[in-house]
């Protein structure tokens, strides 16, 4: 038995020789690859790969030894362009550090599992990048200055928007999947870059660029169905039981606009199934007036309040339906609560949603802001 | 010439004491061609009061001289049979001439002869059918300190030294027990070196208690200098990696796993007492962790196991996670590590085993060296080379972070053989690591635990508690129960008295109370 | 002290490894609601079935499976039924070996030949398994003192990450779906049938009935756990069209502000390897002694050798798509045959066997 345990061991041993090893790729002779963008070209694809390299220094670590340089390459497929990519770079290329996919103006009305199924094919792509849509050229946004990495930056944006919005997760490569899978709806997150001129010299030389966000685009199983503004994006938290953050923006009877501070909000969803369903969505809001436009400091009363929230979340209901799955909270709660009814009729469920009875009554409540 | 033994070590070599027609003189023969040319045996002729011849044998160097002029000859040579002198009845034979404590009649000349070498006085009388062995040693050791294996905070300072009787000095005056047995063995043809083994009647198991002697019994080997070189005679299986005894040089260790039910072996010439059996959690478990508060003791076992793991996986998971899988590492840290090792021309691999391998020289290196040159030395390697090494960019200061690390987590481990066998085991999954990253890691885990479970010391597993599984005593090994909750000894002792504790605390505070009530 | 009978918590450790594959995380690419409750509902059935066995070896006092099934079946048809648990048990442990080298491949070392990563995998499972099931057991025990830590972090901040409305779809399994669903659901839930060849050798009393009957619970509790997991984060429409759902699922997980790791498959996939490890070399073992009790050969050694070629062999048919189609549902039969029928039909005719003093 003793000879066999070696016999055994030496085996391993020399297997594990003889094929291992072949996978070692050391660190510090890679490029890893932190923000994808995609822009359109003609027939072909543009694509930008945002690439952090470690570089030497003398001092203390930290984004001094790291160059983040946008590598743009043009080619028909995401397969050919990381081909070229490799090809033209000493190192090898990692995508496990992958934060954020964005998608230039040109392309963000294609079929997204289609544009980035190499990413979604690929087991080692990150599936937490986080996707993103642009109101510019993703060229541009990758290679405009900014202070570290903005692929860092533009997912530490959405990350903040995703934990004060309450909408659920931000849209990521998995998440893209799990939607195509599944047929269902997703929004992406719609960034632009901003100069900020912050210069206290007020010297355009000290001029900075940011991120900032614009608003919503909305996808349907089909593709694009439209794009909500900043504010828009905003007011639809309020469909998401539980937020406890937030501005609301409110026309006094001058048309003056007052601003309010949300301290908490709550909204109670009924679902009835059956053709055409019955959704009642029920917003109770407290919040707290902050400041008026006209620096007046008279707001609207309560039910004034409430009576211009239900205007603009009326407006928004109404774009849902021809934005199909507008409101993806929505349709989840079908989802979840009547499975079987939603699974029958998801194939036609833009059509049967157009249709929907959708009911809407908000209430709101002012408190003193030194309570 | 040829030099030929003056004395067959096996077991047809003994020589019985002449007796009859000119016996004193061929017994004083006999001892006059053991001694030789040796110069530090003495053998001392003189005469009793009624004309007798005798002899005193003894070794120069490990007698009290003064005990072998005072109690031995001068003593002896009032003596006669026919004389009132020096007796307090006419009955009082030769014997009672000797004041000494430990007092033995033999017939066995070369046995006389042996015990002379070990330090006691043999004495030759004309007419008498045996020898008599006195035990007056005087043997010059170093005096009871500090155990040079580590420190402690809260935890009696003294350790075991060379002396065998003086060890066993410092374990009986921990347990005045009767039950308490030394039960003494000699091992060596050459150097007969002295054994005891010891247990408690009672609570230690026969079957360990046979097994141990029997073993010990069955050595046959020139000489033994350390219990190390006993400990690689009696262990179940040389060629495995784990340690199958335990040991310590701290009487207040032995004492308690004594009472455990646990069996010492003492050997004469060593301050390392060997413990059967060997089990894991034993190891892992340092003396004072019964001298401290159950929380924080608690808090320290937890870390040490935890320190176990570290010291042994943390070098494997950094090659595994520089080498093979980065994404397990956040992209801030990984910048960190990628720029740390920029200029490194070593694989990570070649990194860990230069930097471990060099951590292993300079470990040697301040065990040998002359202690005055201790702390340059010290100096010189681990800051002046380190960080040379670290300028020239051989390697990379994360990966020094780490190993040093993963080298002061193993000194966390109290039993030293169960560290050198874990620094070995280390370089096992470093090899497995690097060669498959993760999966290989994996692999030689479970390797390690394979070998681990297969490893008995006397019978018991040396995974014990945990392998096989007993719940009670596994809580005890993980975390440090109050004392009051310390009832039983460990079953895989299998002692023959589980009970440890009869009355808690409690209860004498409930006592207490109702008496100042 | 030395024991040759198995202890409860060494009965339930082994038993639990061997039931593991929910873990290894693929579902044969049918996950429905009908395919979970039913992989639970067949756990739940081992557990009874092995609680059954032990009544029976109790009644019987046999510690051996083959002599036990040739004391109450006769010895023709009870050397038939170890030859087919051997076979059943060699496919098995192809299938766990092919899955896992898949997932080896797909998710730590991509340009390593699978066959290598085979290799290795079985190799590590042939050296775990000397010199037989006490040690495995100990190695078992080891690894559920140790995984569980490891699991539950997974388990605790998958949920946590997940979206628990998700959940909701489970609860509704459809009618049709069940049937679909029973072939993939019994291989998933499989694995527990080999308890047959060391059953006997547990220490007497209730505690190893408790043991063994606990352990594939203690399986459905994980595999519900992960499966809930998974399917809050992408949905059953992506469990369906991922080949190891529950890892991909695992890779979604986002720690947030806790810079732990990138990658929360990993410690998925560590479990999984370990449990498969284990697996393979336990259902080796098993199957060299039911195959060595059928032919009655007892060099167990031997068989084991011959059976890691063939079982290289099958894995890489099965991962090459040749005989996926017929060993999925041989397996699922065969489990069916085993922890449905045979179990309880060795407890009922245990019962008009004469009650003979149990020597243990």
């Amino acid at each position: 038995m003793k000879k066999l345990w070696l016999i055994t061991a030496l085996a391993l041993a020399a297997i594990t020789l003889a094929t291992g090893g072949t996978d070692t790729a050391d660190i510090n002779r890679m490029i890893f690859v932190t923000g994808i963008g995609i822009d359109r070209g003609g027939e072909d694809y543009s694509y930008t790969f945002y690439t952090a390299v470690p570089t030497g220094s003398d001092t203390a670590v930290g984004d001094n030894n790291v160059e983040y340089t946008p590598v743009t390459v043009t080619a028909e497929s995401m397969a050919q362009a990381v081909r070229r990519l490799e090809m033209n770079s000493s190192r090898g290329i990692s995508f496990e550090h992958l934060n954020c996919c964005a998608l230039g103006v040109s392309v963000t009305d294609e079929d997204l599992p289609a544009l980035l199924d190499y990413l979604l094919r690929d087991p080692g792509v990150r599936r937490q990048c986080a996707l993103l849509a642009l109101d510019c050229a993703a060229k541009d946004f990758f290679g405009m200055e900014y202070t570290g990495s903005i692929a860092s930056g533009a997912a530490s944006l959405l990350e903040r928007q995703d934990d004060s919005s309450g909408r659920g997760s931000i849209m990521t490569l998995g998440r893209l999947s799990s939607a195509a899978e599944n047929s269902s709806g997703f929004c992406l997150y719609i960034l632009d870059t901003a100069q900020d001129k912050s210069s206290p010299s007020g010297s355009d030389a000290d001029t900075a660029s940011s991120i900032e966000l614009r608003g919503l685009a909305v996808y349907s199983a089909d593709g694009l169905t439209g794009r909500l503004t900043a504010q828009q994006a905003e007011l639809a938290r309020l469909f998401t039981d539980g937020q406890t953050s937030g501005v609301l923006v409110a026309a006094d009877e001058h048309g003056s606009r007052c601003f309010y501070e949300i301290r908490s909000s709550v909204c109670k969803t009924d679902f009835l199934t059956g053709i055409p369903p019955v959704g009642r969505f029920s917003i109770e809001i407290d919040c707290v007036p902050v400041e008026t436009e006209n620096g007046s400091g008279e707001f609207p009363s309560d039910e004034q309040l409430a009576q211009s929230l239900y205007s603009q979340l009326d407006e928004l209901l109404k774009l849902s339906r021809t934005q199909g799955s507008a409101f993806t909270f929505l349709e989840t709660e079908a989802r979840q609560s009547e499975r079987l009814w939603y699974e029958q009729h998801s194939g036609d469920w833009e059509n049967i949603y157009r249709d929907a009875l959708l009911e809407l009554d908000v209430k709101c409540r002012t408190a003193d802001s030194s309570e | 010439m040829t030099q030929q033994a003056v004395f067959d070590n096996s077991s047809g070599g003994e020589q019985k004491v002449f007796t009859g027609e000119g016996s004193f003189e061929k017994n004083l023969a006999y001892c006059r061609r053991l001694k030789g040319k040796n110069v530090d045996v003495l053998i001392r002729e003189y005469t009793l009061a009624d004309g007798r011849r005798c002899a005193a044998v003894a070794v120069d160097g490990m007698t009290n001289k003064q005990n072998l002029e005072m109690s031995v000859i001068l003593a002896s040579r009032r003596f006669s049979p026919l004389s009132t002198d020096n007796k307090f009845s006419s009955a009082d034979g030769f014997d009672q001439q000797f004041a000494s404590v430990e007092l033995t009649a033999t017939d066995s000349l070369s046995g006389g002869y042996i015990s002379a070498l070990s330090g006691d006085v043999m004495v030759i009388a004309e007419g008498e059918r045996e020898v008599l062995v006195c035990g007056y040693r005087f043997i010059s050791s170093r005096s009871v300190g500090d155990s040079p294996f580590g420190g402690s905070v809260r935890a009696p300072h003294e350790a075991f030294i060379e002396t065998l009787r003086l060890n066993t000095a410092l374990i009986r005056r921990r347990i005045a027990d009767p039950n308490l047995v030394f039960e003494p063995m000699t091992v060596g043809r050459h150097s007969r070196t002295a054994v005891n083994l010891c247990y408690i009647l009672g609570v230690t198991s026969p079957r360990l208690i046979d097994e141990a002697r029997r073993r010990i019994d069955a050595i046959d080997i020139d000489i033994i200098n350390d219990s190390g070189e006993l400990e690689q005679l009696i262990e179940d299986d040389p060629s495995s990696l784990f340690p199958q005894t335990d040991g310590s040089e701290l009487p207040d260790v032995v004492a308690a796993e004594l009472c455990a039910g646990r069996v010492a072996i003492i050997v004469n010439g060593s301050p390392y007492v060997l413990l059967l059996p060997a089990t894991l959690s034993r190891m892992m478990k340092a003396g004072e962790d019964d001298y401290q508060r159950w929380s924080y003791s608690s808090f320290v076992r937890l870390l040490r196991w935890a320190a176990m793991a570290i010291s042994i996986l943390a070098p494997s998971l950094y090659v595994a996670m520089v080498s093979f899988h980065p994404g397990m590492l956040p992209t801030s840290l990984l910048i960190l590590t990628a720029v740390n090792r920029l200029n490194v021309p070593f694989s990570a691999f070649a990194e860990v085993l230069i930097v471990e391998l060099a951590l292993e020289l300079l470990r040697e290196a301040s065990i040998r060296m002359p202690k005055n040159i201790g702390s340059a030395l010290s100096i010189v390697g681990g800051i002046i080379i380190g960080d040379a090494a670290l300028n020239a960019g051989l390697v990379s200061p994360l990966l020094i972070v780490i190993v040093g690390i993963s080298t002061m987590a193993g000194f966390v481990i109290p039993s030293y053989p169960l560290a050198s066998s874990y620094r070995l085991i280390k370089y096992m999954l470093l090899g497995f690591s690097a060669l498959l990253g993760l999966f290989g890691l994996v692999c030689g885990v479970i390797l390690w635990l394979s070998m681990m479970v297969s490893v008995r010391s006397f019978g018991t597993d040396f995974a014990a508690p945990f392998f096989p599984f007993d719940a009670h005593d596994a809580g005890k090994s993980i975390i440090e129960p109050p004392i009051s909750a310390r009832t039983s000894r460990p079953a895989y002792l299998d002692p023959l008295d589980r009970i440890r504790l009869q009355t808690t605390n409690r209860e004498r505070r409930k006592g207490s109370d109702r008496t100042d009530a | 002290m030395h024991k040759r009978t198995l202890s409860p918590f060494q009965i339930f450790s082994v038993i639990a490894m061997a039931s593991m594959l929910g873990v290894p995380v693929t579902a044969w690419g049918s996950f429905s609601p009908a395919y979970f409750w039913t992989v639970i509902l067949i756990f739940l059935l081992q557990s009874g079935g092995l609680v059954l066995l032990c009544f029976s070896f109790g009644r019987t006092g046999k510690t051996d499976g083959s002599e036990q099934l040739s004391c109450l079946i006769t010895a023709i048809p009870g050397r038939i039924l170890m030859g087919t648990l051997g076979i059943s048990l060699t496919l098995r442990s192809s299938l766990t070996l092919a899955a896992q080298a898949g997932c080896v491949s797909l998710y730590l070392l991509e340009d390593t030949p699978p066959f290598a990563v085979m290799l290795v995998l079985m190799i590590t499972g042939f050296f775990a398994l000397l010199p037989g099931v006490r040690r495995l057991s100990g190695v078992s025990t080891l690894l559920v003192l140790i995984l569980p830590i490891l699991l539950l972090l997974v388990v605790g901040v998958g949920l946590a990450a997940s979206d628990l409305g998700e959940l909701r779809t489970l609860a509704q399994p459809a009618k049709n779906e069940f049937a679909d669903a029973l072939v993939p659901a019994a291989v998933t839930a499989s694995g527990a049938e080999c308890a047959l060849l060391f059953l006997g050798h547990r220490q007497s009393g209730r505690r190893s009935i408790i043991a063994a009957s606990a352990a594939p619970a203690a399986c459905a509790v994980i595999f519900a756990a992960l499966s809930c997991t998974a399917v809050g984060t992408i949905g059953i429409g992506g469990m369906n069209a991922r080949r190891f759902p529950i890892v991909e699922a695992a890779r979604q997980i986002n720690l947030g502000g806790i810079e732990l790791t990138e990658r929360f498959d990993l410690p998925l996939i560590t479990v999984s390897l370990f449990a498969s490890i284990v697996q393979i070399a336990l259902f080796t073992l098993c199957a060299a002694l039911s195959l060595g009790s059928a032919i009655g050969c007892r060099r167990t050694g031997v068989i084991a050798l011959w059976l890691l070629p063939l079982q290289l062999v099958l894995a890489l048919l099965i991962r090459s798509g040749t005989f996926g189609g017929v060993i999925l549902p041989l397996c699922g039969a065969l489990l069916t045959l085993f922890s449905v029928i045979l179990f309880p039909l060795l407890a009922v005719i245990s019962l008009l066997h004469r009650k003979e003093h149990t020597v243990q």
